[in-house]
């Protein structure tokens, strides 16, 4: 069975290595312009894009291990992290691994045999890269980030804010018809600083 | 009914018109917001349903869907923003900027369909109410 077998698969392929071929030019550029914010950007798009599309099929280890190069790289975005001659390296092994498993993809639907073990390695190695990594994250980390109101809340326009809080009459409209949403409506329990804004 | 897919990966936006085709929707496409909003102004009715991305080229859904809500044509569609993130604050900005319904990729297809019909179908009961 090949990705022709699957017309979704069969988009995906040509997409992956157009989004791998961006993201490996993005980051030739940014070493020879380090900190240019439009290579960055294209960069960070490009593997989030990946990432994002390769959730629809079950090719778990290459969606970790894309998922992994863009933490590293939202930590460079964020300052938490450089992106050096070792980092840049790293990444662009990371693409190439990940291209080759685009075009085992696109020859036999599948990823190959040892690609688990294989991604748990580029995870391990990418996540060893910035202070956001496992070692750093950590409830102490979860306590700070609730203590105060975030930096983005702050910035939202008050009548954003109210809009927001408002936000739970349609979507409680909407969750009763599955539990799906109300799992997934929790903002105020994960950011009760933002309780007040509707509710004072 | 009609929905507008905003997202600026191909193949999301392939799946989500298979998706939304299966459950009866005429399906739109943009790649950014900006084409997202051109695309909405031009059709010849409001949209049903706004399928949006967060994170895409030139424009991003939260500044699409600001737009959207202080656009008099446009302000009552239902949006439902999918993210790849599932973070509070990624949920939190969503509605800020005027979603009604946040989910996270990948959206399974029976999901998205009861989502989607609930929400386009929200707007014709509002209508026919007004």
């Amino acid at each position: 069975m090949s990705a022709a077998d699957n017309p979704l698969l069969a988009q995906f392929i040509p997409e992956a290595r157009d989004l791998i071929e961006e993201a490996g030019r993005s980051l030739l550029a940014l070493e020879r312009t380090p900190g240019a914010s439009e290579p960055m950007n294209a960069l960070f798009r490009a593997v989030h894009t990946l990432k994002g599309t390769s959730g629809l099929f079950e090719v778990g280890p290459l969606t970790r291990t894309v998922h992994a190069a863009e933490d590293l790289l939202g930590a460079v975005q964020a300052g938490t992290a450089q992106l050096g001659g070792e980092q840049t390296d790293l990444l662009l092994g990371m693409l190439d691994r990940v291209g080759q498993w685009i075009e085992d993809l696109a020859e036999r639907g599948d990823l190959p045999p040892g690609a688990e073990a294989d991604a748990e390695t580029w995870v391990t190695r990418l996540r060893a890269r910035h202070a956001d990594g496992p070692a750093a994250a950590g409830a102490a980390g979860e306590a700070t980030a609730l203590a105060e109101p975030p930096a983005w809340l702050s910035a939202l326009l008050p009548e954003e804010r109210g809009r927001c809080a408002a936000a739970s009459a349609p979507l409680h409209a909407v969750s009763t018809a599955s539990s799906v949403a109300r799992t997934r409506w929790r903002w105020s329990d994960a950011c009760p600083a933002f309780v007040p804004c509707g509710r004072r | 009914m009609r929905a507008l897919v905003v997202d600026d990966a191909t193949t999301i936006r392939a799946y989500y018109r298979q998706v939304l085709e299966g459950a009866g929707f005429l399906v739109d496409e943009a790649i950014n917001g900006v084409e997202g909003l051109e695309r909405a102004m031009v059709l010849p009715a409001p949209p049903d349903l706004l399928v949006v991305d967060v994170n895409m080229p030139r424009m991003d859904g939260y500044a699409f869907l600001r737009a959207i809500r202080i656009e008099p044509r446009l302000r009552g569609v239902p949006a439902m923003m999918i993210s790849t993130e599932r973070e509070a604050e990624d949920e939190c900005r969503a509605y800020a900027a005027g979603a009604n319904l946040f989910l996270v990729k990948p959206v399974d297809p029976s999901m998205l369909t009861r989502f989607a019909l609930t929400l386009a179908g929200s707007t014709a009961a509002g209508e026919r109410a007004a």
